[in-house]
């Protein structure tokens, strides 16, 4: 995507894209990149012809999850979602591997939720964001207090370490609200 | 029995229609969804995806990149030998079914 890219496009696209977050992650990719490519190249009134063609993003979203609905005959109504399992190991990892292996548990948790199918990926991105960016600031405010002479930055740290396990049990109770399910 | 007999007919025959343009050439996501809207067998390219999806999960359809000659790369599908075999045993099967149903249920003589 270049700067040349019409205002419409973009909007377009954006919305196409939060429109498909609760789809599975390949569908969601697979059906963004069929129509970026679609769009790419085209000026903005051609895009707005083709944006018509094409329909609301909500219409498409609501094709897809509608056809993979359909596909819910394979599995009784009863069976878990996929990967249900493996999501709750993940947030297992996330919020006990934290305390067991510091740094290196709550990193490995951060990749298993990563991996997991009971979040979307902006939780995901959301999740790393979080984490990494509160134990960045720790570390930098750790550092001014400690150049300036103050006391207690290790508690500084250790607070913000608290942020893995935190996070762990806000993703385990929206996916818990949700059966699992991304 | 349902009321909405078109969309339990759309759904059943969809893939298969699927299979039959990409038998004539690979094609990309908007060039199938073009023509199976307008024959009135998907919704939107919303619809397309997940069928695509399942063909390829099935191994009846392939995807591959391909630079188009004005714009961006594409992602283009075509058929495996596999979706050539279904598609051709759906072929053997399709016109003797619609004839059989043609003869059970036959014209609607009403006024």
């Amino acid at each position: 995507m270049t700067d040349t890219t019409p205002e419409i496009t973009t909007a377009y696209l954006a919305q196409l894209d939060t429109e498909l977050d609760q789809l599975p992650a390949d569908l969601h990719r697979d059906i963004v990149t069929g129509i970026r490519e679609e769009l790419e190249g085209l000026d903005a009134e051609a895009a707005a012809a083709r944006i018509r063609q094409l329909g609301d993003p909500a219409f498409i979203a609501a094709g897809a999850r509608a056809e993979t609905v359909g596909e819910a005959p394979l599995t009784s109504p009863d069976a878990p979602p996929p990967g249900r399992t493996f999501s709750i190991v993940a947030v297992v990892v996330l919020i006990v591997g934290s305390f067991l292996v510091p740094v290196v548990g709550a990193i490995a948790g951060l990749l298993f939720v990563s991996q997991a199918r009971a979040w979307s990926r902006r939780e995901k991105a959301a999740s790393w964001l979080a984490t990494v960016g509160v134990v960045l600031l720790a570390l930098a405010a750790s550092t001014v207090m400690a150049s300036a002479g103050l006391g207690g930055t290790h508690l500084v740290v250790l607070v913000a370490y608290l942020v893995f396990p935190v996070v762990g049990v806000v993703l385990a109770v929206r996916a818990q609200r949700r059966g699992w399910h991304a | 029995m349902t009321a909405d007999v078109g969309a339990q007919l759309r759904k059943g025959v969809v893939e298969y229609c699927i299979l039959g343009l990409l038998d004539r050439e690979p094609m990309y996501g908007w060039q199938l969804s073009e023509q199976l809207v307008e024959a009135g067998l998907v919704a939107s390219i919303g619809t397309l995806y997940p069928i695509l999806g399942r063909l390829r999960a099935q191994g009846l359809a392939t995807a591959f990149d391909q630079p188009s000659a004005t714009g961006p790369v594409r992602k283009y599908y075509r058929l495996t030998p596999l979706g050539r075999d279904q598609l051709g045993a759906f072929r053997l099967q399709w016109a003797p079914f619609t004839a059989s149903v043609h003869r059970l249920i036959g014209e609607d003589t009403r006024d």
